[in-house]
């Protein structure tokens, strides 16, 4: 019954002061929103970048000299195209094989030029990577062997050679040689702010010369099936390691790459989360400001509840009901709020947000424990308020 | 019968600014049940800090006190306030009411803190209360819908309404012009006759003194 009554007068004090609960209460509904909000753009930013680094292909493994790691010096790449071979005898399939030799340069198409990323690479790259022609062909084998000068431009490179005329069968001057056109990519879209259409693949033959090299960056293989993905890289490593006994490689599997980039946008999102939770802080702080002054004007309620027989304990349930009921209320429309404004994010916006469950039992929870947190203060306060001063204040 | 309170050699002193400051020096008194009882005396005499040790509202420094047969210096704040609740009745000059809150809801307050008795009994009881002290047309009002006359009684059948063994009342006709003022005196007297309530009145007017069967008169912290 005392329970009933102190949620009946937490409501009716509430009610009592709509404009100051409202004020109160949007520290809170800030906070929450922002928490929701921002966690929704952590998780579906996270989301998306797996989902692209799981559209690279499957069954990816990634050899490279040097060793994957923070701070680890770049290293010269030694391996060559007869190292290639010996992978690819491992493996056993040519077509499982990629390799690339990348250089910056400049592309040109009559009047227009553009700089962007020039890779050579193996007729295979289309089989390993998922990476679809729209328009025209890929190279292909005797286009490698031969050393052929024929290029496939990315959507955005073409775009901005050849705007809306078909680029397939044009010439274009890469670093100053003329090329033929075959192919041009299907659009990729932006990874995490990279435009991956900026790129232009011509054979790692005519590379070489181009570029007036004959190293490999990388070597991609595409294993048969998930579990070969390991024993398939340690023979790799061992077997180069043996042609190359002074450099040391690295295979890199998708799996660790999606390992490595959910940990950053993981602690993206945490840190995101904090910040909003600051704010949320910030919330309780006012309502427990709010709360000291209630009681304050409400001394001589208290002393007269008192007289008539409350206990110091229902006087501070009293008031910590009020403190949860605020911060509960707050924390419900700061749900709605932040659920909104996160679903018109991600339509309106290219930036990607996705609501979690827990997001929003976080949000929730955190907002009715700021209310027990900042509510008990000015609770005790008022529950052991001397009744004789109580009733004596104006 | 047993007495409603017995107080003995009781002492109550303040600490301001660390400085001892004796309000009460020694005072012993008994207030049998449905006795009459004025309690006078000039401004700083303790006649304030006596009502509030009376009422279980402040513990003595010193002595034994007993209200309603239940030694007050053995209580816990939580006790303490079980004992306000279940013995003793206030009347306040200011009569305190609860703003925003019906006067049946007022008068059924100290039963929402006794626990245990159901919303509908809770009203059944101060609607009955009401009726008694003559509001039994008003129940639905607000104070600020009641004239000062009809807040005291308000009041008073909140304090009864828990059927307490002392009615204490702090100046109960200070906010009052002199016929309504008469007629609350007149309505606790006759609670007092027919409850055997005991009815301990706090008042610097003689003449409301006068009326009681018996007067207690205080200076300087005692009884002369």
């Amino acid at each position: 019954m005392r329970f009933v009554e102190a949620w009946r007068v937490a409501l009716t004090a509430l009610r009592a002061n709509r404009l100051r609960s409202g004020l109160t209460m949007l520290g809170v509904i800030i906070g929450v929103a922002a928490v929701v909000v921002l966690v929704a753009i952590g998780t579906g930013t996270k989301n998306e970048v797996e989902e692209q680094v799981e559209g690279l292909g499957s069954n990816l493994l990634v050899v490279v000299p040097g060793r994957v790691d923070f701070g680890a010096a770049p290293t010269a790449s030694r391996l060559q195209l007869s190292d290639v071979d010996a992978v690819t005898r491992i493996v056993g399939d040519r077509s499982r094989v990629a390799v690339t030799v990348t250089s910056g340069e400049t592309v040109r198409a009559f009047s227009k030029s553009t700089f962007t990323s020039v890779l050579g690479v193996l007729d295979t790259t289309p089989n390993v990577f998922v990476r679809q022609v729209g328009r025209g062909t890929y190279f292909n084998k005797s286009d490698v062997d031969t050393q052929r000068r024929v290029a496939v431009l990315g959507a955005s490179v073409a775009r901005a050679l050849f705007g809306d005329r078909d680029p397939v069968g044009q010439q274009a001057n890469i670093a100053g040689v003329r090329f033929r056109v075959v192919g041009v990519f299907a659009p990729l879209g932006q990874s995490l702010g990279v435009d991956r259409d900026n790129e232009v693949h011509i054979p790692v033959t005519t590379a070489h010369r181009l570029f007036a090299t004959n190293r490999i960056d990388a070597i991609a293989v595409k294993a048969p099936d998930r579990t070969s993905i390991d024993a398939l890289a340690t023979r790799i490593v061992a077997e180069l390691s043996k042609r190359h006994p002074e450099t040391e490689f690295s295979a890199v599997t998708q799996e660790q790459i999606l390992g490595v980039l959910g940990d950053i946008l993981g602690v993206l999102t945490g840190v995101l989360a904090a910040i909003a939770g600051i704010s949320l802080l910030v919330g309780g702080v006012g309502v427990s400001n709010i709360m000291l002054v209630s009681v304050r004007e409400r001394t001589r309620e208290i002393g007269l509840r008192k007289a008539v027989g409350a206990r110091p304990r229902d006087i501070g349930v009293q008031f910590l009901l009020e403190a949860v009921l605020l911060t509960s209320l707050g924390g419900t429309l700061g749900m709605a709020i932040g659920v909104g404004s996160a679903l018109l994010v991600a339509a309106v916006s290219p930036v990607p947000a996705a609501i979690t469950w827990w997001s929003l039992v976080l949000a929730f929870g955190v907002s009715a424990a700021v209310g027990i947190v900042f509510g008990v203060v000015p609770a005790q306060r008022a529950g052991r308020l001397d009744p004789v001063v109580a009733l004596r204040s104006e | 019968m047993m007495p409603a309170v017995v107080a003995r050699d009781l002492s109550r002193t303040y600490e301001l600014d660390g400085v001892s400051v004796p309000a009460l020096r020694g005072v012993s008194l008994e207030v049998a049940a449905g006795d009459y009882v004025a309690l006078v005396g000039p401004s700083g005499s303790g006649k304030s800090t006596l009502m509030h040790l009376l009422g279980g509202l402040d513990r003595p420094t010193a002595g034994e006190l007993l209200i309603g047969g239940r030694d007050v210096n053995r209580l816990d704040p939580a006790a303490m306030a079980t004992l306000r609740n279940e013995t003793i009745g206030f009347v306040f000059q200011a009569f305190h009411l609860l703003p925003r809150t019906t006067a049946v809801d007022n008068v059924a307050l100290p039963l929402v803190y006794r626990g245990g008795i159901r919303a509908a009994e809770r009203r059944r009881r101060a609607t009955a209360m009401l009726a008694r002290v003559g509001l039994g047309h008003r129940l639905d009002h607000r104070p600020n819908q009641l004239s000062g006359g009809e807040q005291q009684r308000v009041a008073i059948a909140r304090a009864l309404v828990t059927d307490p063994v002392v009615l204490l009342a702090d100046e109960p006709t200070g906010n009052l012009d002199t016929a309504t003022g008469q007629s609350v005196l007149t309505l606790l007297e006759e609670i007092n006759a027919e409850r055997g309530v005991a009815l301990i009145m706090v008042t610097h007017d003689l003449e409301v003194a006068a009326r009681a069967r018996r007067r207690i008169t205080m200076r300087d912290g005692v009884i002369v």
